[in-house]
């Protein structure tokens, strides 16, 4: 089972126009509706993230997350970043499919990010940069579950 | 590695009908024209039939200002400043 998703375009220096990867992720309020969210698709983050309002967005408590720094390739103090990891339920209309895989929701103005842990086990992803597409490819059966 | 958890999900008739509701809010998010990225840079939005319903500093922000709003009728997103972006 595969799906493709186009970059979305934004600004980049000087205003001119740049694109990246994103793809609609549908998460589970604690309402019990759905919200769909665009998220961009980062082979560089270790972990899915996003801010911390999101985490009581979908009816989790922050506190009960395991606690860790966000540090980033600057490693500066200044950088770093209280976060708790939770397992977060993500659904993938594409893919007629929800992945429980593991999630940081970080404290400020954190950016919806999805990273390898967990989704790039479920998806061989493939980014087409001269077409300006990903190509997601689910590598294990839906019905499997887990292998 | 994580050893993913994949399950099936099949959304009701209903909640695929609101979803399909804003599929063309995503394609016209994707390719913002220039002035709304411009007037949005660095804001969380939502929209609703393409167009920017509500925009704030941050998610917590952008919840409280959408109040009661269906948020199944509705897209988040988060657009990005001008520049070059490196995650840190």
């Amino acid at each position: 089972m595969s799906f493709s998703k186009p970059w979305r375009t934004l600004s980049g220096p000087d205003e001119r126009e740049k694109r990246l990867p994103v793809l609609d992720v549908y998460l589970r309020t604690a309402g019990g509706s759905f919200v769909r969210e665009v998220f961009v698709v980062d082979s560089g983050a270790d972990v899915s993230m996003g801010p911390r309002r999101l985490c009581e967005l979908v009816g989790l408590r922050w506190e009960d997350g395991e606690l860790i720094q966000v540090t980033g390739i600057a490693q500066h103090e200044e950088c770093v970043v209280p976060a708790t990891i939770h397992m977060l339920d993500i659904y993938i209309r594409d893919a007629g499919c929800q992945l429980t895989i593991p999630f940081c929701f970080a404290e400020g103005d954190a950016p919806l990010l999805i990273g390898r842990e967990g989704f790039f086990d479920a998806f061989r992803v493939t980014f087409d940069k001269p077409q300006f597409v990903t190509v997601f490819e689910l590598v294990r059966s839906v019905a499997e579950g887990s292998p | 590695m994580t050893t993913p958890v994949i399950r099936a999900w099949n959304p009701s008739a209903r909640e695929e009908n609101a979803f399909r509701a804003t599929d063309a809010s995503f394609q016209w998010l994707c390719n913002l024209p220039t002035d709304l990225l411009r007037q949005y840079r660095g804001k969380w939005v939502a929209v609703k039939e393409c167009s920017v319903i509500c925009a704030a500093d941050s998610l917590d922000l952008l919840l409280r200002e959408l109040g009661d709003t269906d948020l199944e009728t509705v897209i988040i997103d988060r657009i990005e400043r001008p520049g070059w972006m490196v995650y840190r």
